[in-house]
């Protein structure tokens, strides 16, 4: 019974092999890179409020170069008068079968309105160990607090662990420090109903935050919704994954 | 022919040993901030005096290594007091984890009619520095008398008929090699004999001591887990090449046995520092801070007579202190020990007396249930005035809270699962002058532990309330997999909730070795966001170089080691640590400071094994 529970979760793991669902983090780890063959676009918005036009967006690409892969992403956050962009570079290799490490080089714009605009760049560091059940994972964001005058971009440490409960059902909990919002515990169970309908419920237990979202697959396309509570506004969020290739 | 097949199959797993990684990494997981150069010390001399599993007398020693729980100790104390070993491998055969064995597996030894293992006489030498960027302002304006390098060397080796010889000399950052007028900087040089007559042992030089339960004297390294006190009395004297600048003495000390009766008898004569208190920070570097040094001699000559008879254990001890610190007044203390076993249930406890007028008293009763439960209650009072400088680290047990009862239950599950619990209450038994006036309070603590080959795992939580005072709420988190046999990963979260403030650290290590053992790679990270309580942090397992600190404020400390076995006698190990800040521009005050919010240190180290031809 435990082998074939185990094949199962195995073949799960194959047929999930593009986890999508995964570049939809608030974070991008770049060892999720591993797990990508083909080419594929995805373009992701997050209104955070729409009195003033707050939001979070991110487009990019992910494709294979000389046998090895790659994503170009560009992401957005602010409003009219205020706007933070950044363009990242990220890649990953392989170091074992079941470990990876990831690399994301980003270059950071701020526009403030009658202001001087600021660039700066930084990197992030991913690891990952993959068994047959489950995954565990880290991700450094900004080790070195680079920044643009001070303290002003993001510094993270996220150790992160995923369980597959069978071919349909994982959990995953996530330890977050951060330098700008202190400890964060957070978790996430996601049920995937015949590999085109997915649903993910979204906690996080300090701060009191949380949400669910909902994917859809249809043939190279794949579309998420996304709400979410979080403590200081109401998130909505939309996704759209186009791959160049079936799986 | 077997026997001795077995001493030099030990002879030669000891020669390419003496790396206390598992032992450490064991420590790690059950309590982190026992960590410390104490505890390898320890772990070195029984290396070097490895404990006689078929001696009664040395088979309690077992207790002091900390690497082996209730449960484990009970079972090989039971097993080697009913049948003489012929080799520590038959330890195996009981019931305890094999990783349990192979913690201590470079301490203890079975020898080929008494004869003392051969390994360990050889000399060893150890020589390391430590540097840090940017350089301090007290060596910046020259305020600091000594180099800004960190150095230690360490020098063991045996000599004749049981005489051994150690050395250990340290300087910190800024201070001297030597002082003028004052001597040598933290030098500490032992000679030590081990006997199998009457006469067992002889210390000259710097030594620890423990008496009874700790209500006076208890220097020796215990873990310093207040919560779960497994402490028993095993010697009274030990030799000690630790660094430390306060908490020993430094003097002679003989040990008799005639039948079932020791004879310890001990005098120490030395300086203490400081000035309108004891300096216990062991930092001179400035002018000032040498003012402080060797300011006022305390002179103690004991005796102390003990008889262990099956079971049961009694002791009195009869000391006589003297301290320019304390107006250089003579104090004679008096310590009573006495410990009965009876089927499941030990009874242990000491009265302490100063002077006729001032007293302590502890009592303990342990009682196991089956192999897997135990419950411990223990009640301590003492007078506020009784002599406090050395004495043991008790749960609770300073001049502000003279009087405590404790209780603790743990259980293991199964193999792999155990429960701890243990709730200390206290309370001061001297009027205060400002409210609240005999102040109380009480603390609770938990632990969830899973323990396996693969995978470590602890959850640990504790209250403590303090009467008119916030409560701290403490939770830690650690767990630990073997990713492979090379690859080790660990990640521990440190939660600390005061007054509605949370402090925290996540903090992730990596522990690679090569296929051949002779390589070593260790990587840590830790971020930190603290407000209101201090965070203590660890790195990584690195020789002879324990960095650990209380991490305060906002940032990220990492640290990235490297050790190589050259060959069989020589070592090296490189480790580079470094914390940056993100709320302050500045690391330190004073002397101390340092004009960047990011500080950066090197330690290098060289451990020699010199081959002896005699051997």
């Amino acid at each position: 019974m435990k082998l074939i529970q185990l094949t199962c979760v195995f073949m799960s793991l194959v047929a999930q092999a593009q986890n999508t669902e995964k570049l939809l983090y608030d974070h991008f780890n770049p060892i999720h890179l591993q797990e990508f063959e083909t080419t594929v676009f995805y373009s992701q918005v997050d209104i955070l409020n729409s009195e003033f036009g707050l939001h979070k967006s991110k487009i990019a690409s992910i494709f294979k170069l000389q046998n090895r892969t790659f994503q170009f992403a560009y992401h957005q956050y602010g409003y009219q008068h205020f706007k933070e962009s950044k363009y990242s570079l990220s890649s990953a290799q392989e170091l074992t079968s079941k470990m990876n490490l990831g690399l994301n080089i980003n270059v950071h714009f701020l526009s403030i309105t009658e202001l001087e605009k600021l660039h700066s760049i930084s990197f992030d560091i991913g690891y990952s160990y993959k068994s047959d059940t489950y995954e565990i994972r880290l991700f450094l964001e900004n080790p070195l607090n680079n920044r643009y005058i001070e303290n002003d971009l993001e510094s993270r440490f996220i150790v992160s662990s995923r369980y597959y409960w069978n071919s349909n059902l994982f959990s995953e909990l996530q330890l977050e420090e951060s330098i700008h919002s202190g400890f964060k515990v957070s978790h996430q169970l996601e049920y995937t109903y015949k590999d085109f309908l997915s649903l993910s419920i979204l906690q996080s237990i300090h701060t009191l935050e949380y949400g669910f979202r909902l994917g859809y697959k249809k043939e190279r396309f794949q579309f998420y919704s996304q709400y979410r509570k979080l403590t200081w506004t109401n998130s909505t969020g939309f996704a759209l994954i186009y791959r160049l290739t079936n799986d | 022919m077997t026997r001795f097949f077995y001493i030099i199959l030990i002879a030669n797993f000891s020669c390419i040993a003496q790396d206390f990684t598992k032992q450490w990494t064991y420590l790690e997981t059950i309590n982190e901030q026992s960590l410390s150069n104490d505890i390898v010390d320890v772990w070195e001399y029984y290396y070097q005096n490895p404990i006689n599993l078929n001696k009664l007398t040395q088979l309690y020693q077992l207790r002091e290594l900390n690497l082996l729980s209730e449960k484990e100790l009970r079972i090989i104390t039971l097993h080697c007091q009913s049948q003489e070993l012929i080799s520590i491998y038959q330890l195996q055969a009981l019931d305890i984890p094999l990783s349990a064995l192979k913690r201590i597996k470079d301490f203890i030894y079975i020898p080929l009619k008494n004869t003392p293992i051969i390994s360990t006489n050889k000399p060893r030498i150890y020589l390391g520095v430590q540097f840090q960027s940017p350089q301090r302002n007290g060596t910046i304006n020259g305020t600091y008398i000594g180099s800004p390098i960190k150095s230690h060397l360490r020098y063991r080796t045996p000599l004749i008929k049981g005489w051994r010889l150690g050395l250990n000399w340290e300087k910190d950052l800024g201070e001297p090699i030597w002082y003028q007028n004052k001597g040598a900087n933290n030098l500490a040089l032992n000679l030590t004999y081990k006997g199998k007559g009457k006469l067992r042992k002889v210390l000259i030089g710097k030594y620890d001591m423990s008496i009874g339960e700790g209500l006076l004297f208890g220097t020796s390294y215990r873990i310093n887990n207040p919560y779960f006190l497994s402490y028993k009395p095993t010697s009274i004297t030990k030799s000690t090449l630790s660094s430390k600048e306060y908490n020993y003495f430094e003097g002679a000390a003989a040990q008799w046995r005639i039948r079932n009766t020791d004879i310890n008898v001990f005098a120490s004569h030395r300086y203490l520092n400081g000035n309108s208190s004891i300096d216990k920070s062991g930092l001179f570097r400035t002018k000032k801070e040498i003012e402080n040094l060797k300011t006022y001699k305390e002179n103690l000559i004991g005796i102390q007579l003990g008889r262990n008879h099956k079971q049961n254990t009694f002791s009195w001890a009869g000391i006589v202190y003297n301290s320019e610190f304390y107006n250089a007044k003579n104090r004679f203390l008096q310590s009573a020990y006495a410990s009965k076993s009876y089927y499941n249930i030990t009874y242990s406890g000491e009265f302490a007396l100063q002077n006729l007028d001032d007293w302590a008293v502890l009592q303990k009763v342990n009682i196991s249930v089956s192999d897997n439960s135990l419950f411990t209650v223990q009640f301590r009072s003492r007078t506020d005035s009784l002599f406090n400088d050395y004495r043991s680290d008790y749960s609770s047990y300073s001049n502000g809270y003279e009087n405590g009862f404790y209780w603790s239950f743990q259980h293991n599950f199964n193999k792999k699962w155990q429960f701890r619990l243990a709730c200390d209450y206290f309370k001061s038994n001297s009027v205060k002058t400002t409210e609240p006036h005999s102040p109380k309070g009480n603390k609770i603590f938990s632990e969830i532990l899973r323990l396996s080959e693969q995978r470590k795992f602890t959850l640990q939580y504790q209250y403590k309330k303090i009467e008119e005072s916030e409560h701290i709420n403490k939770l830690r988190l650690v767990y630990q997999e073997e990713f492979s046999e090379q690859i080790r990963w660990n990640t521990k979260l440190n939660l600390i909730r005061e007054n509605k403030i949370l402090n925290s650290s996540l903090q992730t290590n990596f522990y690679w070795k090569s296929l051949n053992n002779k390589n070593k790679i260790n990587f840590s990270f830790c971020l930190f966001n603290t407000e209101s309580e201090s965070i203590y942090w660890q790195a990584p397992y690195f020789y002879g170089s324990y960095n650990s600190r209380f991490l305060s404020g906002k940032g990220n400390t990492s640290s990235l080691s490297f050790q190589k076995k050259i060959d069989r006698s020589l070592k090296a190990g490189m480790q580079i640590t470094v914390l940056s800040y993100y709320d302050r521009d500045v690391i330190g005050i004073g002397n101390a400071m340092i004009e960047s919010n990011t500080k950066m240190e090197i330690s290098i180290y060289l451990k020699c094994l010199i081959k002896n031809k005699s051997h």
